[in-house]
């Protein structure tokens, strides 16, 4: 049954402190399912393959099955793969559940967006030199490498999760 | 209303000498449509370039405006409503007339809201009306003193880089079968990873609507391309 539903993020907040988990399927009103029962839980998942912190649920819920969330900044930058879990119990006693990894990187695009912008003049000067954009050519990988991790989740839930984590927290290191 | 009109490019010729521009319709679309192209310099200075239809101000719903070189393009348009005898007009409110009494665009003067009925119609009556030579510059009042409220506006700002992206394209092509060779040169390898490096960057200049910092990538990377080329 779980196929049936449709969470994603459907939005990142500019300040991408936040972001917003929505499903858009038909499931709910053909099911005419009682939105009070549905649980959503969104858990940060470690490199090691534990699972971290509960991330807070800032509004809840928005539009029945919208939900506003709080990428969890402390200690890290806010960016990683996510748990989310997604539970019902109807009164009918049909049961479904839903669990699944979000890949969260919207700080690492944006500090790898200010580095193309600032090291793009340097491409143009007469003295470039390449080490000078190394580190623009490592987070450009690792983000790519995210990207297709991500894509390979998607189609085979496989454990890769925990190397785009990793990934992840790399890029950190690197833009810091 | 400013930027009421919301342009787009939706595709560039194979050629690059065209890009075809459409727009998502505004609520209120009855009146006169007038739109204009313009390649910008980083200074912000407009050059007017050809943009066509350019003499049909109803029922378009795309145009082909030419391209020559990478870089800063801006689309402006305004749709100006008909005349309408029984409307109140504001000081600097617009009305198209669509040729039955004249023809063209005209600005209400009066500094108190009024309705001019037939009798004092755009063209008949030019103690209450002006006519403007070029609508297109109306998009460029809004916010100020003279702004005509009653007047949908768009300026579209985009950074096009067709040229740039085909010269990439090609000597990448052509470095492909080098990588593969002993003796590869880092050296070109070098030059590629710098162009896409530029490339990257006019597209987050774009994003980020830093126009004149994306004009000036734009002419830098014609510089880098002709010595790859030579």
């Amino acid at each position: 049954m779980a196929d049936l539903l449709n969470w994603r993020v459907a939005e990142i907040a500019t300040d991408r402190k936040t972001f917003t988990l929505s499903d858009d399927s038909t499931y709910y009103t053909v099911n005419r399912v009682d939105f009070s029962q549905i649980e959503v839980i969104v858990v940060r998942r470690n490199w090691n393959q534990s699972l971290g912190q509960q991330v807070d649920i800032v509004q809840d819920p928005i539009d029945d099955t919208q939900y506003t969330v709080r990428l969890e900044g402390e200690p890290h930058n806010g960016d990683g793969v996510y748990k989310l879990a997604v539970s019902y119990t109807p009164s009918t006693g049909i049961w479904n559940d839903l669990d699944t990894s979000l890949f969260l990187t919207p700080t690492s695009e944006f500090e790898y967006s200010n580095m193309i912008s600032e090291l793009s003049e340097e491409c143009c000067s007469v003295d470039f030199r390449m080490d000078r954009i190394m580190n623009l050519l490592i987070v450009g990988s690792f983000l790519d490498s995210v990207y297709v991790i991500k894509d390979r989740y998607l189609q085979t839930s496989d454990f890769s999760v925990f190397e785009a984590e990793r990934l992840i927290r790399r890029i950190e290191s690197v833009i810091e | 209303m400013p930027n009421t009109i919301l342009f787009n490019v939706d595709s560039i010729t194979a050629d690059r000498q065209t890009a075809v521009v459409k727009y998502d319709d505004p609520a209120d679309t009855q009146g006169g449509l007038f739109v204009g192209a313009f390649k910008v310099n980083d200074e912000a200075e407009e050059t007017a370039i050809s943009i066509t239809p350019d003499d049909d101000p109803w029922n378009v719903t795309q145009w082909e405006v030419e391209l020559s070189v990478d870089g800063w393009y801006r689309i402006s348009g305004v749709i100006v409503p008909d005349f309408d005898p029984l409307e109140v007009y504001n000081q600097y409110d617009c009305v198209y007339s669509d040729g039955e009494n004249g023809f063209g665009v005209y600005r209400y003067k009066m500094n108190s809201p009024s309705t001019p009925g037939n009798e004092y119609g755009p063209v008949e009556f030019s103690n209450l009306w002006d006519f403007i030579e070029d609508p297109v510059r109306l998009a460029y009042n809004v916010g100020e003193e003279n702004e005509s409220a009653n007047v949908n506006c768009g300026i579209y700002d985009v950074i096009l880089s067709p040229n740039t992206e085909y010269e990439y394209a090609k000597y990448l092509a052509s470095l492909g079968k080098e990588v593969c060779s002993v003796d590869c040169s880092l050296e070109n390898l070098e030059m590629i990873i710098r162009l896409a490096t530029i490339i990257d960057g006019m597209t987050v200049r774009n994003d980020r609507s830093e126009m004149p910092a994306g004009e000036r990538l734009a002419r830098r990377a014609v510089n880098i391309i002709t010595q790859m080329n030579g």
